[in-house]
C-alpha cells in the first residue's frame, strides 16, 4: 500500500538532527533531510524529508517534501509528497499533502486536504503570503 | 624561504633529542630555513609577525595544536603556506593532516602537497579544527533566525576540520561549520548520549554560566562569541593519508 523505501524519502543522508535534549525557537529553515526528536517552537521548513520522532513536541507550522511523524505537532502541516502518521503521532492542525497514511492509534484533529501538484503550489503561495503578512505585522509592532 | 617556529615547551630536556633529529632531517632534505625558538621574552605571535614581513614561502609550526593555532593566527591574511611538525602529546590535528610523527612530517614538507581548506573565525581569532564549550547555560543563535538551547550536561562542538573517527560529516572545504551537541543522559544500566547535528555559516553563542570556548583544544575564548567561516582561507602542507 505504502512502500516506505520508495515513497517516503531516504533518511540515510540526514543533514540535520535535533536531538531530544535540544529546544529550538524561531524559524527553522533547512535544505536537506531533517530529523526532529526535541522541542520546536516557531516554524519548520525544509526542501528535503522530515522525520518527527516520538519524543518530539512541535508547536510550529511544518513544511517539507515528505514526512514521517511519530511525535506531537500543534500547527499546520504542508507536505509536497507523502505523509505518514505512525501510531504514536498526535496532530492538532490542518494537513495539506499529496498522499497520506495514518496508522491505527494516531490522533489527528484538523482538516485534511489532498492536493494534486498544482493545488499544492497555490497553497504554498498562500503560506508565503501569510508569512509575509505576519512579518509585516511584527515589523509594525516593533 | 622556510621559517620554522619551535614552541617554548620544546626547550625541555626530554625534547632535546627530537628537536635535534628534526633539524638534522630538514637539513638532509635540503629544507633549510630560519629556525626561530620561542623564548620567555618573545611570544610566538610576535616572532611570526616579525618574520612574516620578509614574505616567507612557508611557515612551519613545530610543536602541538596550540603552536599550530597560534601560528595560523599570527600569519592572518599574509597568504603564507602553513606546515606542521607535531611534537608532544596534544597534536591531534596532525593526524587529520595525514602526519603520523615528526620524521614523516619532514618528508611531507619535502613532498609539499598543498591543500586549501576553510578556516573558522571566533571573535576575530582563527581556528582550524574545532571550538568547544560546555552545554549547560549555552544558547546558540543561528543566522539570526532561530535559537538552540541544549538541556542537560554535555558539550557543544563547532567543527571545521574533525579529528575524530566518524569523518564523513566534516568537510573542511564546504564553507560550512558543523554544530554538534552531545548531551549525556543517565540510564539505569548504561548512559546514553543524545546527539544533535546542524550546519551553519554564521552563529552567535552565549553562555549564561560564564564558561569559555576552547579552540583547537588549546586556546580559551570568552563568550559571547560570534562564529563564522572563511572559505578557502588557509593553505596547508598535508600528507597523502589526510582525512579530508
Amino acid at each position: 500500500m505504502f512502500k516506505k523505501d520508495e515513497k517516503i524519502g531516504n533518511f540515510k543522508e540526514v543533514e540535520t538532527t535535533i536531538g531530544p535534549s535540544v529546544k529550538v525557537e524561531g524559524d527553522f529553515v533547512g535544505q536537506g533531510n531533517l530529523v526532529i526528536e526535541g522541542v520546536v517552537k516557531g516554524s519548520v521548513k525544509t526542501d528535503g524529508n522530515l522525520r518527527v520522532g516520538d519524543q518530539s513536541k512541535i508547536e510550529a507550522s511544518v513544511a517539507a517534501a515528505n514526512a514521517i511523524v511519530s511525535g506531537e505537532i500543534k500547527g499546520d502541516i504542508i507536505i509536497k509528497g507523502d505523509l505518514e502518521l505512525t501510531s504514536n503521532a498526535k496532530i492538532w492542525g490542518d494537513i495539506e499533502t499529496e498522499t497520506i497514511c495514518i496508522a491505527r492509534g494516531a490522533f489527528f484533529s484538523g482538516k485534511c486536504t489532498m492536493n494534486d501538484t498544482n493545488n499544492l503550489k497555490k497553497s504554498e503561495e498562500k503560506l508565503k503570503i501569510k508569512e509575509k503578512k505576519t512579518e509585516i505585522k511584527v515589523e509594525e509592532e516593533l | 624561504m622556510h621559517i620554522y617556529i619551535y614552541d617554548y615547551f620544546l626547550k625541555q630536556k626530554k625534547y632535546e633529542k627530537i628537536v635535534a633529529k628534526i633539524e638534522t632531517r630538514l637539513t638532509d632534505l635540503g629544507l633549510n630555513g630560519k629556525n626561530c625558538h620561542v623564548g620567555p621574552l618573545k611570544s610566538l605571535r610576535s616572532i611570526v609577525a616579525d618574520e612574516i614581513k620578509n614574505n616567507p614561502k612557508t611557515v612551519v609550526a613545530v610543536g602541538d595544536n596550540n603552536t599550530l593555532s597560534q601560528t595560523i593566527n599570527a600569519t592572518k591574511e599574509s597568504g603564507a603556506i602553513i606546515g606542521f611538525i607535531p611534537v608532544g602529546t596534544n597534536s591531534s590535528i596532525a593526524k587529520t593532516m595525514g602526519i603520523e610523527n615528526e620524521d614523516q612530517a619532514c618528508n611531507i614538507l619535502s613532498a609539499r602537497l598543498i591543500e586549501t581548506i576553510d578556516m573558522g573565525v571566533i571573535n576575530d581569532e582563527y581556528f582550524i579544527s574545532s571550538a568547544k564549550i560546555p552545554s549547560q547555560g549555552t544558547i546558540i543563535e543561528i543566522n539570526g533566525q532561530y535559537t538552540l538551547e541544549p538541556v542537560g550536561q554535555g558539550i557543544v562542538k563547532i567543527t571545521n576540520l574533525g579529528t575524530g573517527e566518524p569523518f564523513d560529516q566534516h568537510n573542511p572545504r564546504d564553507g560550512m561549520l558543523e554544530i554538534e551537541i552531545e548531551i549525556k543522559q543517565k540510564g539505569m544500566l548504561t548512559n546514553k548520549v543524545d546527539q544533535s547535528f546542524i550546519q551553519s555559516r554564521r552563529l552567535i553563542i552565549n553562555n549564561l554560566k560564564q564558561k569559555n570556548f576552547i579552540i583547537d583544544e588549546s586556546v580559551e575564548i570568552k563568550t559571547p562569541a560570534e562564529i563564522g567561516v572563511i572559505k578557502n582561507g588557509l593553505s596547508l602542507i598535508v600528507g597523502k593519508n589526510r582525512l579530508f
